[in-house]
């Protein structure tokens, strides 16, 4: 297979992944889905500069990252929140608790700042390790750590108080 | 061992190393207010996985798959097209485009064994198809199904354009000047032809994964 070839294929396996980061980051479907686009045309114009071997994810976000910052953010069109409240496969059983908690925590995750959104977005959506996440954002792995806490402490807090409960009880 | 956000946090991701995380261990099974903690946590979690789903199978993805095989040098169709051609629809009719004579390799302009299969048969973005591949597919502004597709033959390689009309699969466009260079680099004006030629198909956007599989399915018979 030729590099060009596995640099595409990578590409287009991660467009999903991608899309959700920027939805993380610009907070509207819209907006997430111009700067994929964006993000995409970049990667392409300096694949030369990606390393084969290394992450193309974290090349990728990195690259959105900048995009966002520098330029789309200035021109945001649109606004529209996230609905992303599609509770998908579950049992059944506790799908009301369920639904609430979903609710309850896009709301949440809506209203935190950008840097625990991202680290958000990475560790617990993505399933990228301390160190990865790290070099995504360019930050030590200390800060991922302290971000993580603040932003999952926010969102636990304003989890319905039974949930936890209800959880345990199972 | 006091329990704080930050301990708990990495427990979850089990981020600690051996000796933390046994030690948090420890500490949680005397310590009821920090485990309701960390199911909270836990609970947020999930519920956030379930509240951002992954975006995918739509119009969007399929373009964006139809671009980033395009290359790094999308023509220029396609780069004004793309982010906008969920809405848009360009109106167009085309009574039979004439390929230049000499732009048409030998046993193209009706395709052969090889590439009529793949026309029929094969998803845009298999690259199955021996050195033949379709990009995407789209029906015409005169209701007829086309597809952009690249193919390779010993008179050249390129991109080019067929459509099915009643007498089956027809290669209406054909461009050799379209092939990426060893470099990743196209000459000046490549694509032009294909270019030309997609606008005077006119027709809709192009078809997502969903339904070009029908269409397949269909034997590209309308719906």
């Amino acid at each position: 297979m030729s590099t060009n070839t596995a640099f595409s294929q990578q590409l287009v396996e991660l467009i999903p992944r991608l899309r959700r980061f920027a939805r993380s980051l610009t907070r509207s479907a819209a907006d997430a889905d111009d700067l994929t686009q964006a993000a995409i045309e970049r990667a392409l114009v300096h694949q030369a500069s990606w390393k084969p071997g290394t992450r193309l994810d974290s090349w990728v976000y990195r690259i959105a990252q900048n995009l966002w910052r520098d330029d789309l953010r200035a021109h945001r069109r649109r606004a529209e929140p996230l609905d992303g409240l599609e509770v998908a496969g579950e049992d059944g059983r506790d799908s009301f608790v369920r639904l609430i908690e979903v609710g309850e925590v896009a709301d949440s995750f809506q209203g935190l700042p950008e840097e625990q959104r991202l680290v958000l977005s990475l560790v617990v959506l993505d399933g990228l390790s301390y160190q990865e996440a790290a070099n995504v954002l360019e930050v030590p792995v200390g800060t991922v750590m302290s971000r993580l806490a603040r932003a999952r402490g926010r969102l636990a807090a304003q989890m319905p108080a039974s949930a936890g409960r209800l959880r345990a009880a199972k | 061992m006091e329990l704080n956000d930050e301990l708990l946090s990495a427990y979850l991701d089990n981020a600690l190393d051996e000796d933390q995380q046994a030690a948090v261990s420890a500490a949680l099974a005397t310590d009821a207010g920090a485990r309701l903690r960390l199911e909270r946590m836990q609970a947020a979690d999930r519920a956030l996985r379930a509240s951002l789903p992954l975006p995918q199978g739509d119009k969007f993805e399929a373009m964006m798959t139809a671009r980033i095989q395009m290359g790094r040098s999308a023509p220029r169709w396609q780069r004004t097209v793309l982010p906008w051609a969920l809405a848009a629809s360009v109106a167009g009719l085309v009574a039979g485009y004439m390929l230049p004579r000499e732009q048409s390799p030998a046993g193209l302009s009706a395709p052969d064994a090889v590439l009529a299969r793949v026309l029929d048969e094969a998803p845009s973005g298999d690259v199955a198809g021996q050195g033949t591949s379709v990009v995407l597919s789209f029906q015409a502004g005169d209701g007829r199904y086309c597809r952009l597709f690249r193919a390779a033959r010993d008179a050249g390689s390129g991109e080019g354009l067929a459509c099915r009309g009643t007498a089956g699969w027809q290669v209406v466009a054909w461009d050799a000047t379209t092939t990426t260079s060893t470099e990743g680099f196209r000459a000046a004006g490549a694509g032009m032809l294909i270019d030309g030629a997609m606008s005077e198909l006119g027709g809709r956007p192009a078809m997502d994964a969903g339904e070009e599989v029908a269409a397949i399915k269909r034997g590209w018979s309308k719906p």
